[in-house]
């Protein structure tokens, strides 16, 4: 969840550095939203415990396919300098592309572990 | 010069600092002789023109990476709704959200391939001001080996 919010957090700061400001506030909302689901904690607990369907799995490993196949593209097109300059929005892009490579990871950590469990 | 409107202040800049040059107004390094498309008020003003485009040409390929990156989360946020009502009710509900969500995925593809064709510009671009560049200085070893340089 931590790494989800930093995610979204630095996508949304990219956004707004790039003048994208709509997309910032929605990306600020979302990672708001985030952060009072990691306080609150209730909804994750009431997912701890239940039986995972195979749909569900599934849809785990496309999350991961599109954030990896996404954050891969993306990062072919980033600029670190610009005209001889140094490209802010490349770093903050490059910050938030390590965190999405974090949250893969920990997805398909988290898939593995769920796939090894065994029926009740 | 503003003392002396006969002449013209030169300048290239490189690793070893900058390079001043006077010519004469009437000078074929200024307007290239006969070949105008060489002329160095020529080349700095095809140089600002590259500068403007590649500026303009990122500015369009950050807003496509913007809307890609935004659809792509769009996806995900799909497919993770899908995963908590698959989990939640067993039901049918995570196939409709994987179907959105490729809607929302594909959208995206989109955006990244445009995202890709501005990059192509900015590429493109950059060679030809490299060129312009090299250009420039090329004409200014001419105006120092011909004309009062510094």
């Amino acid at each position: 969840m931590l790494i989800l919010i930093w995610v979204i957090v630095w996508n949304s700061i990219f956004a707004i550095t790039t003048g994208q400001l709509l997309v910032g506030i929605v990306g600020g909302v979302v990672g708001l939203a985030l952060i009072g689901m990691a306080i609150e904690g209730s909804f994750m607990r009431k997912l701890e415990g239940r039986e995972v369907p195979d749909l569900a799995l599934l849809m785990l490993g496309l999350i991961i396919l599109v954030l990896v196949y996404g954050e891969i593209r993306d990062l072919i097109i980033n600029d670190l300098e610009f005209l001889g300059e140094f490209y802010l929005p490349g770093l903050i892009a490059l910050i938030r592309i390590l965190g999405s490579f974090g949250l893969a990871a920990l997805l398909i950590w988290e898939t593995f572990k769920l796939m090894r469990k065994p029926l009740p | 010069m503003p003392e002396d409107p006969s002449l013209y202040l030169i300048w290239t800049t490189n690793e070893n600092g900058t390079h001043y040059t006077v010519v004469s107004a009437d000078s074929d390094i200024l307007s290239g002789g006969e070949n105008p498309d060489m002329g160095f008020l020529t080349l700095v003003d095809q140089r600002e023109q590259l500068h403007t485009n590649i500026e303009l040409a990122r500015d369009n390929r950050e807003t496509k990476r913007s809307n890609a990156t935004l659809l792509r989360w769009g996806t995900i946020g799909l497919l993770a709704g899908g995963v908590v009502c698959t989990i939640a009710s067993g039901g049918l509900c995570g196939l409709a959200l994987i179907g959105i969500a490729a809607t929302s995925f594909f959208a995206s593809t989109q955006e990244d391939s445009d995202a890709e064709v501005y990059q192509n510009s900015v590429d493109s671009e950059l060679e030809q001001l490299r060129t312009v560049e090299g250009d420039l200085r090329f004409r200014q070893r001419i105006a120092q080996s011909t004309e009062t340089g510094g």
